[in-house]
């Protein structure tokens, strides 16, 4: 837009004087400044063309001129009407007037506006207001002293007069009063850094809160402004003891032009307003002090608010251009899909967002403005189509503050808004992403326009270099808990490995990252680069790491990338630091991680053998940590002469419920240990209720099975039938019948050994068939076993296994005719046999 | 119903290389019930202890297949159905479709690769469920103290199985002194998994007692809590424990088995896995020749050792792979007594092993548990009694522990018949069981709170004014004189009954009964529709019971003119 301005003579022959700027044709980058004046405004007849001017040098040439004609007694147009107007019969005319300076920032009617102050009634608020946008140091002690006053239209204007003014002393004062009035928590919370002020909040009554939250905003610290902007955005505005305050609230951050809280404002009132219809309350009135009913945030105040707030915009957009868009995209940030409502004939789905219509497409042909509710509908059924041109208010200002694109793209939830902006971006604003800061591109990656998404990415990796990442970036990935997000950093991860962890900073945040799939990628990443790197930084991170897994985790799981980094790299570093004493502190009561790293580093440790011993050792083979068991196995590998003394601790282990030390066990045993093993402990193996043991068990035992002797081989046999498990039953048969048949006896143990097997259901054929026929070889030897067979195989000849049958049928003929004078379920008839 | 289990110390087992200790902690909120002797066959109570967890743990009943995974698919079949009714253009169909294919290829892919995740979480969940059921749903078994047995009790978690392991005196050495009474132990996986360590050459010793294995302290307000929990015992769990007591007490067929027979009834169902219905066990007996147990569809007959000597008859029974619980204590096993309550009705199986006895009820099927339909307490007899009578037999029987119907009516002055009645109420209030292998009658309190007078007026409150809709149908029919007894004929077993019944609507049916002395139904049919649809599997019906209660009253009046001696 090229600068136009228009000046005014009160008391010259020439009362009209105007500056414009046009293009020197045919050159659209150089101008011709026209300065024409006359009597009135279509009387311009002296005219003076200068230049042509390039851009930069057009504006020097045009305050010059400018500065000339207010040498003549010119003055900026209107000024003489407004500062008139401040003595006008009416309070809002004079108001308006006041309000008008107080926008053009007119320092010449500062006069005008001090001597108004004096005499002013209810403008009064107005003129300091101006005053303060004004700037000008004269009005601070008016300022001073308005910020003093109990009223709070008064007060509220003092205070942001002084702040305007930049008046620190006036403010610092105002501020501590300001503090005196909150409540005792609510002070105390504000006074000291490190307590929230939110729970403070919180616990306030409803009556109180507003109150306390336009008080917070006074005093206009830092943290005092995100409370109340984050309070702002749960609290219900339209309530009767919190409605004024909100719209003191409102008031003071278009004072100050604080578009963040304008920008919440603006929109929750319009969102509340879609759905409250507000209230009447007995409420207190602040000027006369008298309770009376009062109507709280009623329709009339709703519509008045909405269109507050779009006057407020446009307002910026003339006055102060450069505020205008990052004001309008403080606004538009906060629409939510869940502001679209179920489209209706000609009225589509955002068509209540007044805001929202008035900013993206207020220039719009298709649609048209319902005054009474403030919602946009379209003209016709024509106009429902999307329009391919621009429908934006004021779209030069959108463009001079590309930035306000970037905020768009990055905080606005509206499909419709990242449309917007994506659609300005690609027309011409691609630089304004390049500068945009690294969080904001990352909160594009949350977007909910896939073009948005895509932007980012783009963006994100445009910047990316392997070679030299940007590391707070990629921290700033990996520490984001969005699975999108995430997904890149483990790219970006992955090809800056060599850089990243180099440093030991980068890699204690990464490996302490939230998410458990960074950790391990960092530490599966990192672990082959520490084994290269240089002693620094290895002993470095073993410092760092050693002292965070001796401090309680703080949520599970935290320790682990750094156990695993500690375990796969950093075992020689970490030895001098975790001294014994340390490890058996961990393991005891460290977390996951700790007790995983002390376990490893118990292996490491040469005196761990003496300290822990062989006994208590091999308990701990049996720990639920599986790097513990590791060390346990090889420093019991190390501990193998002790072992062959004594190798009962092995004993403990081959009973551990983890498959791996139980291998271990088994395999020291059978390969080292077995010649030192006796037949005792090959039954206390076949004792156990495991099919590994009971393997290892049995080959013990049958070593030597033939240097056996009887005796021996029955007591092995009596202590085998015991075993509940068909297994070992089916070895102590293969005892038996490894024996020869006379040395075989039908004891008590053999025959319930041999009725266990044959009236197992599960037993299998072979351990039946060694059973049947170890009652046949036996019954027919002797009279006794014969006795005992006869009565076992009678019992079981009803089966209806035809093999079992047949051989129990075989054995009792036997029987029956070695020893016919035993009783006997078969009978033989005389003379019949073929 | 909420059970509250308090132990001061954990059920645990220790082991030496000469000796094992079993303790088995009590219940410290019940009666303190001790008992402490060396056992003289280990493995045998190893093998049955076995057994009875086995049953504590067996849950049979169908379990519909959870299929997440089809769920899913449906899920999604279903929203791409709805999503491509908005699709009007069929290039986009086809495309969309396509981008669909791809897409189901990389979820397959996916699924393929963290199938063993799945598994494992699956596997998980599954420890966790049984594990947590364990902790919060299944009742610790009953043990009971008498001065000839002690005897443990287990209900299945289906509510289908009933197992009873009787252990006598006899069966210890060096027993101390000792208390009776029933109490709950301890009984946990961890439990079971150290049973499996005990050993013959192991002289082990049973220690039953609020400590169990420990030597825990006791403080002032009693012992030190070790484990404490409260189940929320299902009231079906607890109307089926007490159903199977009323069952036990039916007059049952009785049938011989030698343990081959069983083994070989086993056996059978380990080899051969019948995926067709109706996989039942049917008994043929015929008066004079061995039993035959059929199975069905296949049609595979097994002849078991017994000779039957009643009428002849066909039992139907199902649920037979419950059976298998019983194959490791084949070994053991001396002699197998089958009770039969009749078609589609529970059945008992009563092991002989060298004295000790373990009882295995089943009911009529896996999936009809105690409570689902079956009344079997309107099957017993129904003697109107005072709550006084039913005191003094309940006093009678916790005085003495073990009793028979007569030495209960020697002991209370009452007659047999009245007794057995007020027994057999007593069973059905938890009370007392009935022991089939000693045909008596033994004290057991299922829970703690005492016998009280309130509870014995609550109990014999039913006999006059019936709750049941059957019963209470049935004796307003009788009270209408709407049921007329045609003929009725004395018996060895007791009396058959023929006669006429119409209820509140419907026409005039003809029930027959077959009583024992005890009034207790043997056989009974009905022409109604409830018969012909679900014999006696629900209990019977109105008619039945209607004319056994004119039955009754004849008796009643027989009674007091001096009797009707049976045949």
């Amino acid at each position: 837009m090229l600068p136009h301005v228009r000046l005014f003579n009160p008391g010259g022959p020439d009362r009209i004087a105007v500056l414009r700027a046009e293009p020197a044709w045919p050159s659209e980058e150089r101008f011709m400044l026209l300065v024409s004046r006359g009597a009135s405004r279509t009387k311009l007849g002296k005219a003076v063309l200068l230049g042509p001017f390039d851009r930069a040098e057009l504006d020097g040439r045009m305050r010059e001129e400018e500065a000339a004609l207010r040498n003549e007694g010119f003055l900026p147009a209107g000024l003489e009407a407004m500062t008139s107007a401040l003595k006008a019969g009416t309070a809002r005319a004079r108001a308006l007037a006041a309000q008008r300076l107080g926008w053009r920032r007119e320092t010449d009617a500062v006069p005008a506006l001090v001597a108004a102050f004096a005499v002013a009634g209810f403008e009064r608020s107005s003129i300091l207001d101006a005053l303060g946008l004004i700037g000008d140091a004269r009005a601070v002690p008016l300022a001073r002293q308005e910020a003093e006053k109990k009223l709070l239209s008064r007060r509220r204007s003092g205070v942001e007069a002084l702040r305007n003014l930049g008046d620190t002393e006036g403010l610092a004062q105002a501020r501590a009063r300001a503090l005196e009035r909150l409540p005792a928590a609510l002070h105390q919370a504000l006074s000291q850094a490190d307590t929230p002020i939110g729970p403070a909040l919180s616990a306030l009554s409803a009556r109180d809160l507003g109150l306390a939250l336009d008080t917070l905003y006074e005093t206009g610290t830092e943290r005092a402004e995100a409370a109340v902007k984050a309070a702002l955005t749960t609290v219900e505005i339209e309530g009767p003891h919190v409605w004024r305050y909100v719209k003191s609230i409102f008031k003071r951050s278009v004072l100050r032009r604080d578009a963040g809280v304008f920008g919440l404002l603006a929109y929750r009132i319009e969102r509340t307003a879609r759905k409250s219809e507000g209230t009447e309350a007995e409420l207190k009135s602040g000027l006369d002090g008298v309770t009376r009913k009062s109507p709280v945030f009623r329709h009339r105040t709703q519509l008045y608010m909405m269109r507050l707030s779009w006057r407020h915009l446009r307002r910026l957009a003339r006055y102060r251009p450069d505020l205008y868009a990052a004001t309008a995209a403080e606004i538009l940030v906060h629409y939510r899909p869940s502001d679209a409502s179920e489209p209706s004939g000609l009225s589509g789905s955002l068509a209540s967002c007044h805001l929202l219509h008035q900013i993206l497409r207020g220039r719009s042909p298709r649609f048209e403005l319902v005054r009474s509710s403030l919602s946009f509908r379209h003209r016709g059924k024509k106009t429902t189509a999307h329009s391919e041109t621009r429908e934006e208010s004021f779209p030069d200002l959108w463009d001079a503050s590309p930035r306000a694109f970037v905020r768009l793209l990055a905080g606005a939830r509206l499909w419709e808004v990242h449309e917007f902006a994506l659609s300005a971006v690609k027309r011409a604003h691609r630089h304004a992403v390049e500068a945009a800061e690294p969080r904001d591109l990352v909160a594009f990656l949350s977007a909910p326009h896939e073009g948005t998404v895509e932007l980012g990415l783009e963006e994100l990796n445009r910047r990316f270099d392997p070679a030299s990442p940007d590391l707070e970036l990629l921290t700033a990935l990996a520490e984001d808990g969005r699975p999108r997000v995430r997904d890149l950093a483990l790219q970006w991860l992955e090809v800056s490995a060599p850089v990243w962890s180099t440093s030991a900073g980068i890699l204690i945040r990464l490996l302490g990252a939230k998410d458990a799939v960074v950790r391990d990628a960092v530490a599966r990443l990192a672990s082959p680069e520490l084994a290269a790197a240089g002693p620094a930084l290895r002993d470095e991170l073993a410092h760092q790491i050693s002292r965070i897994l001796l401090q309680p985790e703080g949520e599970p799981g935290a320790h682990d990338g750094f156990a695993l980094v500690a375990t796969q790299a950093l075992m020689p570093e970490l030895l001098p630091l975790l001294p014994m004493e340390h490890l058996i502190v961990l393991l005891a009561s460290g977390s996951t991680g700790a007790r995983s790293v002390a376990g490893a580093l118990l292996g490491w440790h040469a005196e761990a053998l003496d300290s822990i011993g062989l006994a208590r050792l091999a308990q701990l083979g049996s720990h639920e940590v599986a790097s513990l068991r590791g060390s346990v196995r090889s420093l019991l590998r190390r501990a193998l002469p002790a072992l062959m003394a004594d190798p009962s601790p092995l004993f403990t282990l081959v009973e551990s419920d983890w498959p791996d030390s139980r291998e271990f066990a088994i395999g020291l045993l059978r390969e080292e240990l077995a010649p030192r093993l006796g037949r005792e402990t090959a039954l206390g193996f076949l004792d156990s209720s495991r099919k590994d043991v009971q393997a290892l068990g049995r080959d013990l035992l049958f070593r030597d099975l033939g240097a056996l002797d009887g005796a021996t081989a029955a007591k092995i046999v009596a202590r085998l039938a015991q075993h509940p498990q068909s297994g070992v039953r089916r070895i102590a048969v293969e005892v038996l019948l490894s024996r020869r048949a006379e040395e075989i006896t039908l004891s008590e143990d053999v025959i319930g050994l041999l009725r266990s097997i044959l009236f197992d259901p599960k037993s299998d054929r072979m351990s039946r068939t060694g059973a049947l026929s170890i009652l046949h070889a036996a019954g027919v030897r002797d009279g006794e076993n014969a006795r005992a067979a006869a009565a076992l195989l009678g019992d079981f000849a009803g089966t209806e296994g035809k093999h079992d049958f047949e051989l129990v049928i075989t054995s009792l003929a036997a029987i029956r005719l070695a020893f016919p004078g035993i009783p006997s379920p078969l009978q033989l008839l005389a003379g019949e046999a073929p | 119903m909420i059970v509250n289990l308090k132990y001061a110390a954990a059920s645990a087992i220790s082991q030496s290389a000469r000796s094992t200790h079993i303790g088995l902690a009590t219940n410290t909120l019940r009666e303190n019930v001790y008992f402490s002797g060396v056992l003289g066959r280990p493995v045998l109570l190893r093998e049955a202890l076995g057994a009875l967890r086995s049953v504590v743990v067996s849950d049979l009943k169908f379990h519909p297949k959870d299929r997440p995974r089809y769920r899913a698919w449906l899920e999604e079949q279903d929203r791409r159905f709805l999503s491509n009714l908005s699709i009007r253009s069929e290039r986009a169909r086809q495309e969309l479709e396509g981008l669909h294919e791809e897409l189901d290829g990389l979820n397959r892919l996916r699924e393929k690769r963290r199938e063993a995740f799945h598994q494992a979480r699956l596997r998980y969940f599954q420890f966790a469920l049984e594990n947590e059921y364990e902790k919060f749903f299944i009742l610790d078994p009953v043990i009971t103290v008498h001065p000839d047995e002690i005897f443990f009790e287990a209900f299945s978690r289906d509510e289908s199985s009933y197992a009873r392991l009787g252990v006598p005196h006899s069966h210890f050495a060096d027993a101390g002194p000792f208390a009776c009474g029933t109490t709950n132990i301890d009984f946990s996986a961890a439990l079971a998994d150290g049973l499996e360590r005990i050993r013959g050459y192991r002289a082990a010793r049973l220690a039953l007692g609020p400590m169990g294995m420990a030597v825990a302290s006791q403080t002032e307000s009693g012992f030190e809590v070790h484990r404490e929990k409260k189940v929320e015992l299902p009231a079906s769990w607890l109307r089926g424990f007490l159903q199977v007591q009323s069952a036990m007490t039916l007059a049952l067929t009785r049938v011989a088995m030698a343990p081959v027979d069983l083994y070989n009834i086993c056996r059978y169902l380990r080899l051969h896995r019948t995926r067709k219905s109706p996989r039942a066990l049917r008994y043929e007996m015929q008066p004079g020749k061995r039993v035959r147990a059929v199975f069905e569809p296949s049609g595979h007959v097994i002849e078991l050792a017994g000779i039957h000597e009643g009428p002849p008859s066909s039992i139907r029974t199902w649920g037979r792979d419950r059976l298998k619980v019983l194959s490791r204590l084949l070994p053991w096993t001396r002699r197998v007594g089958v009770f039969l309550a009749g078609f589609g009705l529970p059945s008992f199986y009563v092991l002989d092993m060298e004295g000790a006895t373990f009882t295995l009820g089943l009911s009529g099927w896996t999936d009809n548990d105690w409570t689902g339909g079956a009344r079997f307490d309107l099957l017993t007899r129904r003697l109107a009694g005072t709550a006084a009578d039913l005191t003094a037999v309940y006093e009678a029987l916790r005085e003495r522990r073990v009793a028979t119907g007569s030495e209960l009516a020697d002991a209370t002055g009452l007659g047999v018949e009245a007794c057995r009645s007020a027994a057999s109420h007593l069973c059905q209030l938890g009370r007392a069981i009935y022991d089939l292998s000693r045909r008596a009658y033994r004290h057991r309190d299922l829970f703690f709170d005492p016998f009280t007078a309130q509870e014995a007026a609550a109990a014999v409150k039913p006999a006059v004014a019936e709750k049941g809709p059957e019963a209470k149908a049935a004796r307003e029919m009788f009270e209408a004189e709407r049921v007329r007894v045609i003929a009725r004929r004395p018996v060895t077993t007791g009396f058959k009954l023929s006669g006429s019944a119409r209820g509140a609507s419907g026409p005039r049916v003809r029930p027959l009964l077959h009583v024992d002395h005890e009034g207790r139904i043997i056989e009974a049919s009905c022409t109604c529709a409830q018969f012909k649809s679900h014999a006696l599997t629900k209990g019977p019906c109105e008619h039945v019971l209607g004319l056994r209660l004119a039955h009754m009253q004849r008796l009643e009046e027989e009674d007091s003119k001096g009797g009707l001696e049976p045949a």
